[in-house]
C-alpha cells in the first residue's frame, strides 16, 4: 500500500475504528510503520478518540437541549431578548471595527506596494526547516503553491487554518489552475503570527470522499 | 515537531544507545506497536512485553554488522521483527490457530491510554471539547455509543439511521480539526520517558538492557 491509497481509502480511520479486515491491515502496518505523515495521523486519531472519550464520559447523555418546550416558554423569551442584543452589538461593531478595516485594506489595495510572496514548494510538513513569512500589518500573505495533481479529480480544495486551529479559508482551484503553481492570496485581517497549516485535497467526480493530497505548514511572523 | 529522518545517522545514533534517539525512537515506535497489538493479544500487559522484546531485539540487531543493512527501512524492520515476536507468541502459547480465529476469542485488549501516551495539553483537551460541542447530539451519541459503550457499529448506526461510511467520516474530520493542534503540541524530548519505559521491563537503562539479554533474546522471558 502506498501513501495515495492510504489515504484514498481512509485507512486511518479504518485502522482506528478497527474496520480493517486482516489483509488490509497488515498491507496498511507494513505502510504505517515507514510512513511519518500516516503515523503521524493514526497517533493523532488514537489521543482524539482518548480525550473524546473522557469527554463524553463526563456528559452524560441525555444532556439538555432535546427537551421540548412549550412554544413562546420563558427560555424562547430570553433567546429573543438575547438574540435582539446580539444583534444590536453586531451591528456596533461593522460599524466601528469591520468597515473601518475595510476601508483601509482597500486603500491598501488601490495603492502600489512591493509584496513578497512566500514559497511552499518545498516545505510539505516532513521537511525539517519550515517555510517562513513575514508580513507587514494591512497586507495580504501570498505564498507560492505548487499542487500535486491526479486525473481523478475534478478540482481541488485549499484548506487554510490558523495557529489556533481554527479555518482561515478555504479555496477551490480547477485542474486547469492545479497545473502550474499558484499564488495564493490570505487576507490581511486573516493573518497573525504562529504556525499556520494548508491542507491540499482532491476532490474526484463522483460524490466520492476528498482525498488529502499534502499539508503544508508555514510560519508567519508579523512584521509591523 | 516529531519528524525525524530514518537514515544511516539517526541508525548510528540508535546504535550508540544516544539518549535522544532512544526516546524518539521508543515514543515513535512504541505507539505504533501498541496500535499494532491492541487487538492481537488479549492483555496490555502482553502487548507490554511483547513491545520491549521487539525493542531489545532490534536494539540488539543494530549491534550486529550487517543487522539492518538498508536503514532508510528501518519502521518495516521494527514491523517485522513485531510481527516475529508475535508469531513466536502465538506459539508459545501453543495456539495453531490463525489470527482470525484467535482474534474472535480475545476481544480487543484495552485501548485506554497506555504507559508511553502523553498527556495531553489544555490546547489539545480545548480543542477536542470545541470538536465535540460543534457535534449535533445524533453524532455525539454515535461516539459514545461506539467508544464508549463498545456497541456493535452496524446496530448503532441503522438506529441512528446513518451508514458505516458517516462514522469514517465523523472521525477524519474531527482528527482533522485536531491534527493541527496535537502536531504544535508535540513534547520536548523528556528522559523520564525513556526511563518509564525501560522500566517497564526491570531495566534501568539501555545500556545494562542489552547487556542482559539472554542468549536466547528475551522470548524465553516471554514464553514463560
Amino acid at each position: 500500500m502506498d501513501h495515495i491509497e492510504a489515504l484514498r481509502i481512509g485507512a486511518t480511520e479504518q485502522y482506528l475504528l478497527d474496520e480493517m479486515p486482516d489483509r488490509l491491515r497488515e498491507e496498511f502496518e507494513e505502510h504505517l510503520f515507514e510512513c511519518q505523515e500516516c503515523a503521524l495521523d493514526v497517533r493523532a486519531g488514537k489521543a482524539l478518540i482518548g480525550q473524546m472519550k473522557k469527554e463524553l464520559q463526563a456528559k452524560p447523555k441525555g444532556a439538555p437541549a432535546v427537551k421540548r418546550r412549550p412554544f413562546l416558554s420563558s427560555f424562547v423569551l430570553t433567546l429573543a431578548g438575547a438574540l435582539a442584543a446580539s444583534m444590536g452589538i453586531v451591528l456596533v461593531y461593522q460599524n466601528t471595527v469591520t468597515l473601518p478595516r475595510l476601508h483601509r485594506e482597500i486603500a491598501a489595495a488601490d495603492s502600489p506596494a512591493v509584496l513578497q510572496a512566500t514559497s511552499l514548494m518545498n516545505g510539505a510538513s516532513r521537511g525539517v526547516g519550515m517555510p517562513l513569512a513575514t508580513v507587514s500589518a494591512g497586507q495580504p500573505l501570498l505564498l507560492y503553491v505548487d499542487l500535486p495533481t491526479d486525473d481523478r479529480f475534478v478540482s481541488y480544495r485549499l484548506t487554510f487554518h490558523t495557529p489556533s486551529g481554527s479555518l482561515a479559508g478555504t479555496i477551490v482551484v480547477s485542474p486547469e489552475q492545479a497545473r502550474n503553481p499558484l499564488l495564493v492570496r490570505l487576507p490581511a485581517h486573516e493573518v497573525s503570527s504562529g504556525v499556520y497549516t494548508l491542507a491540499v485535497e482532491g476532490v474526484p467526480e463522483s460524490r466520492g470522499p476528498v482525498t488529502e493530497l499534502a499539508q503544508y505548514r508555514f510560519q508567519v511572523r508579523n512584521g509591523g | 515537531m516529531e519528524f525525524e529522518t530514518f537514515d544511516a545517522a539517526y541508525t548510528s545514533r540508535l546504535r550508540a544507545l544516544d539518549a535522544g534517539t532512544l526516546e524518539h525512537f521508543a515514543s515513535y515506535f512504541g505507539e505504533l506497536i501498541q496500535l499494532k497489538l491492541r487487538s492481537r493479544v488479549e492483555s496490555r500487559e502482553v502487548a507490554e512485553d511483547l513491545r520491549q522484546e521487539t525493542f531489545a531485539r532490534v536494539l540488539s540487531a543494530l549491534q550486529v554488522e550487517g543487522g539492518l543493512r538498508h536503514t532508510e527501512r528501518l519502521g518495516a524492520f521494527v514491523n517485522s521483527v513485531c510481527n516475529n515476536v508475535l508469531l513466536e507468541y502465538y506459539r508459545s502459547r501453543g495456539r495453531t490457530d490463525s489470527l482470525e480465529v484467535y482474534e474472535e476469542n480475545h476481544p480487543i485488549a484495552s485501548s485506554a491510554p497506555d504507559a508511553l501516551s502523553r498527556v495531553l495539553s489544555h490546547e489539545e483537551v480545548r480543542v477536542v471539547r470545541r470538536i465535540l460541542e460543534q457535534m449535533g447530539e445524533r453524532d455525539r451519541e454515535l461516539l459514545r455509543a461506539i467508544f464508549l459503550e463498545e456497541r456493535d457499529k452496524d446496530e448503532i448506526c441503522r438506529e441512528l439511521g446513518v451508514g458505516r461510511e458517516y462514522l469514517r467520516v465523523l472521525l477524519h474530520r474531527a482528527k482533522q480539526a485536531f491534527r493541527f493542534v496535537y502536531l504544535q503540541n508535540a513534547p520536548p524530548k523528556r528522559r523520564d520517558r525513556l526511563a518509564k519505559l525501560l522500566s517497564l521491563s526491570g531495566v534501568r537503562n539501555p545500556v545494562s538492557k542489552l547487556r542482559d539479554l539472554p542468549a536466547g533474546g528475551l522470548g524465553s522471558k516471554i514464553n514463560q
